[in-house]
């Protein structure tokens, strides 16, 4: 896989080759737009943060030091990217608390039974999150990227990533809370 | 009984806790409802982390990132090397010459004297005049690509 990403950094230095352009980016993109969703919430900026993403990955290629690790370079990258666009566009209304969006009522057992999709809500809440925790928790669940690998993608201390972690896990906990029961 | 902390739990679920503490979190989860409770309900959330999925974007994303990087590739070529000083020496010497062509021509231009069968001094006069000004668009058009392109370049960087 290593090798596969050294060879197309290689051949699109060479001769700036699309098809090892498309190979990169077919590879990273949904990880790279998933950081993006994370910070900026919605499909259409978060797209084009993304795309941003890639244009500034392929002008700085050359200076790559370790291609095998281009994904989280490329993560590091999206992730300040998209916040910067965050900071354009003034989208700060979703930054920094939770914010109770609709999420379903867990007393409400009508309710309940018409959102039963725990993913939908574990969706739901971390698009209410902070830019920072959502990505923060997607970077260590679904990328299974190190606490360490976090902190340089992010910016944060290693320490701020794991309490970053512990808060958003308690998070979820909470709102899955009711569903505990009928599992076990 | 002291009850777990959560971040213990945690630590035992992630698999991030030490030997001695593994066995002491599952002992006291033996014995002890409320945090066997309380594991249950970290342990599902745990779950449910781990089944998150990427985002996917759009079909066309890497079409256009294709595309927009070769059109970068087009926008960021070197433009053509042609010192500014020569480049408008040439420009004015041409706008002289051409000025000149016009006067000369200007000057006599009364009686339409024919030089050949076919090329009258009229007729020479507004092919030469025509030259030099496709001349002149296509150093303007040159050096409009110049300083577009260092704009564009100031812009990326």
């Amino acid at each position: 896989m290593m090798a596969e990403d050294h060879e197309h950094i290689q051949q699109y230095l060479k001769n700036q080759s699309p098809s090892a352009a498309r190979a990169l980016v077919e590879k990273y993109q949904n990880a790279v737009f998933t950081v993006c969703m994370r910070v900026l919430k919605e499909r259409n900026i978060a797209e084009e943060a993304a795309q941003d993403s890639f244009l500034k990955a392929f002008r700085k290629l050359g200076a790559l030091q370790v291609p095998g690790k281009i994904g989280g370079w490329l993560m590091k990258i999206a992730y300040t990217t998209a916040i910067d666009l965050k900071r354009k566009k003034n989208l700060l209304e979703h930054s920094g608390q939770l914010e109770d969006v609709d999420l379903p009522d867990n007393n409400n057992p009508e309710t309940l039974a018409i959102s039963r999709d725990k993913q939908a809500i574990v969706a739901s809440v971390l698009n209410s999150m902070g830019a920072t925790d959502a990505t923060v928790l997607s970077l260590f669940y679904i990328d299974d990227l190190p606490v360490k690998e976090i902190a340089n993608i992010t910016g944060l201390s290693i320490s701020n990533v794991k309490v970053k972690l512990m808060r958003g896990r308690k998070t979820i906990k909470e709102r899955l809370k009711s569903f505990v029961n009928q599992d076990f | 009984m002291v009850h777990l902390a959560e971040e213990q739990i945690w630590s035992y679920i992630t698999g991030e806790a030490k030997a001695e503490e593994v066995v002491h979190v599952e002992s006291h989860i033996g014995k002890c409802k409320e945090c066997e409770g309380l594991y249950k309900e970290c342990l599902k959330a745990h779950q449910e982390l781990q089944q998150l999925e990427h985002e996917v974007p759009s079909m066309r994303f890497s079409t256009n990132v294709v595309e927009a990087l070769q059109d970068l590739a087009v926008l960021t070529l070197k433009p053509l090397k042609f010192p500014t000083f020569r480049y408008l020496l040439l420009a004015s010497s041409l706008l002289v010459v051409g000025c000149s062509f016009y006067l000369f021509f200007e000057v006599d231009a009364s009686g339409s004297q024919v030089l050949t069968d076919f090329v009258t001094r009229k007729n020479l006069q507004a092919i030469i005049i025509n030259l030099l000004l496709v001349l002149l668009g296509v150093l303007g058009l040159l050096g409009l690509d110049r300083l577009l392109r260092k704009r564009f370049r100031e812009r990326l960087n």
